[in-house]
């Protein structure tokens, strides 16, 4: 069996539960990152923190309230970033966004971590061990392992 | 004794639980039915058949009704077309939008559920406020308060007047005709004060006129054979509830001929138009009526109706205004629709012949339904609205609520209290 720790990256780049928001989001544009997890001092997983998550905050009002959004075609002055958004983001704290980890432990297989990511819609796997974080995997990661192993196979293709 | 003491006592904790929301109402009051048909059954005053006829089925059948026409009905994006239209011959000016939203929200909520008219019309609010960059706190609660305002007016647009007029056996018409007048001043005297008590808000300059125009009803708008189809039911609906007396049907009946009509021509994904049905709604009731049969069928109201037979026709009218306090301040601080089941076992332990009780009738639906106003708790399309607003960026707090509700409450009071006395008091 295929284990995540194999096709994980291992330097992951975490942030602390204090750090605001225009932190985070300095680190996620500077290191090219699509989630961080949030580690407490003693290295545990606390919450994870993505782009998603972030840029929710400058959705305008009506997203979030209505079902069906097709029918605006004209988002006028909504376009531009509105001044309270940003000034509200300012004030956030990582924990004001984080979102519950959905970790899983570096010995679990690869079938496991990939319908794991399926069903939460994760686009990053954080792994643990033991609860501390030691990695990080992306889809492309889980994918690249699957394709390898299917490239593999020697099947009517290649006889 | 011990019936009374008994019957008191389960009745009590069953509203207690129902008021701590501990748990969903109608969990308790499922429990409290069938622990009083148990009572009932060991004390020997309330049977099981008793407890079944206890169930009033033309209340329900009109609340399946109505939920049934307005599942197919909300789906067809008939209500963004129309709040869409309007919004766009506003020209965006605050004061108007809020005017016109207002009044579409009370005519649908005049004959649909409150709660159905401002679901539909809160999301399509928000995004009109938005794209006009106004604050949508003074529409959605326009909206909340002019259709609890307005849903007062006839049989179907409040739970607790189907309550009220099915137990007193009161028509469409009986309620157009005497309550109609008291809603509309009231309801203009809450345009009024809504004005003034948002007067910053309405001063806002709209921007993005071009992006209102741009929005377009005719893509917000789903399905629109389905939207002519079910609104040609509905008048017809409409029509017959005018008409049920004269016809001897039951409103409860019309809802149902109006549901049939809509299932027999349409013919939707019934699984779908089912799961639109409110049924946590239907079990509290039906299961609220069993409780309250069993304190009748315990002869405890009967005994409060004879300690008060010296009451004359003018204790009825004073009686009615306290009344309408009373109902008042409790449908602002707990549930109207338990609150009014309670109340009707004993107004009509209070009738008897030669005595007149019909004010009494108005005089509940006028409290229940205006004190509703005064806090975010008071009426569910409050909840609704106040929920909605939590998922924006600009949340309604209790505070912001309390500051308009309360004065709305007291002034639409004040206008029920003073009217009601010249028109069965004076005038009758």
């Amino acid at each position: 069996m295929e284990q995540i720790k194999n096709w994980m990256k291992r330097e992951v780049i975490s942030i602390t539960p204090d750090a605001t928001l225009r932190e985070v989001a300095a680190l996620i544009l500077e290191k090219r990152v699509g989630t961080l997890p949030v580690v407490d001092n003693g290295g545990t997983l606390v919450g994870t923190v993505s782009i998603t998550s972030i840029v929710k905050l400058f959705l305008p009002d009506f997203v979030a309230v209505m079902d069906e959004i097709d029918f605006v075609h004209d988002y006028g002055d909504l376009e531009n970033a509105s001044a309270e958004d940003q000034q509200r983001a300012k004030m956030l704290h990582v924990t004001d966004v984080m979102e519950e980890p959905i970790a899983m432990e570096d010995e679990a297989g690869l079938v496991h971590a990939l319908s794991v990511m399926e069903k939460h819609n994760l686009r990053d796997l954080i792994v643990t061990r033991d609860g501390k974080l030691v990695g990080i995997a992306s889809q492309v990661d889980i994918g690249r392992a699957f394709l390898t192993d299917f490239t593999k196979e020697t099947g009517p293709l290649y006889s | 004794m011990l019936i009374y003491i008994s019957v008191v006592l389960l009745f009590a904790a069953s509203f207690a639980g129902i008021l701590a929301g501990k748990a969903h109402r109608a969990i308790f009051a499922m429990a409290g039915a069938v622990l009083m048909v148990l009572l009932g059954i060991v004390l020997d005053f309330y049977s099981q058949e008793q407890a079944l006829l206890a169930i009033d089925f033309n209340t329900l059948g009109l609340l399946f009704g109505m939920m049934v026409i307005v599942a197919i009905l909300k789906n067809t994006g008939y209500f963004e077309y129309v709040a869409i239209l309007t919004a766009k011959r506003t020209k965006g000016n605050p004061w108007i939008l809020l005017i016109a939203l207002g009044t579409i929200t009370t005519v649908a909520s005049l004959f649909l559920d409150n709660v159905t008219t401002v679901i539909l019309m809160a999301p399509v609010t928000v995004l009109i406020a938005g794209i006009l960059g106004i604050s949508p706190i003074p529409l959605l609660m326009a909206e909340a308060f002019l259709s609890d305002t307005g849903g007062v007016a006839t049989l179907v647009g409040d739970p607790p007047n189907i309550l009220i007029g099915s137990a007193a056996n009161l028509s469409f018409m009986d309620f157009v005709v005497n309550l109609a007048p008291i809603v509309l001043v009231a309801w203009l005297v809450t345009l009024i004060l809504i004005r003034l008590l948002f007067r910053e808000e309405m001063a806002q300059e709209p921007s993005n006129l071009d992006a209102l125009e741009a929005l377009n009803e005719h893509e917000a708008m789903k399905d629109r054979a389905s939207a002519n189809k079910i609104l040609i039911i509905l008048l017809g609906v409409v029509a017959l509830f005018f008409l049920h007396q004269t016809l001897h049907m039951q409103a409860g009946f019309v809802a149902l001929i109006g549901a049939a009509a809509a299932l027999i021509w349409l013919r939707p994904d019934l699984e779908e138009v089912l799961d639109g049905i409110e049924w946590p709604v239907l079990l509290f009731f039906a299961a609220l009526f069993v409780v309250v049969g069993g304190i009748e069928a315990s002869g405890l109201l009967d005994l409060a109706g004879e300690s008060l037979t010296s009451l004359s026709s003018q204790d009825v009218i004073l009686m009615g205004v306290a009344l309408i306090w009373v109902a008042a301040v409790a449908s602002a601080i707990i549930d109207n629709i338990p609150f009014t089941i309670a109340m009707i076992p004993i107004i009509q332990a209070l009738g008897r012949p030669g005595l007149d009780i019909t004010p009494l009738w108005w005089a509940l639906a006028l409290g229940a339904g205006f004190g509703g106003n005064a806090t975010p708790i008071g009426s569910t399309a409050n909840m609704v609205v106040v929920s909605l607003s939590e998922k924006t960026k600009s949340p309604i707090t209790t505070r912001i609520w309390l500051r308009s509700g309360v004065p709305i409450m007291i002034a639409t009071c004040v206008v029920a209290t003073i009217l009601f006395v010249i028109r069965f008091g004076i005038l009758k």
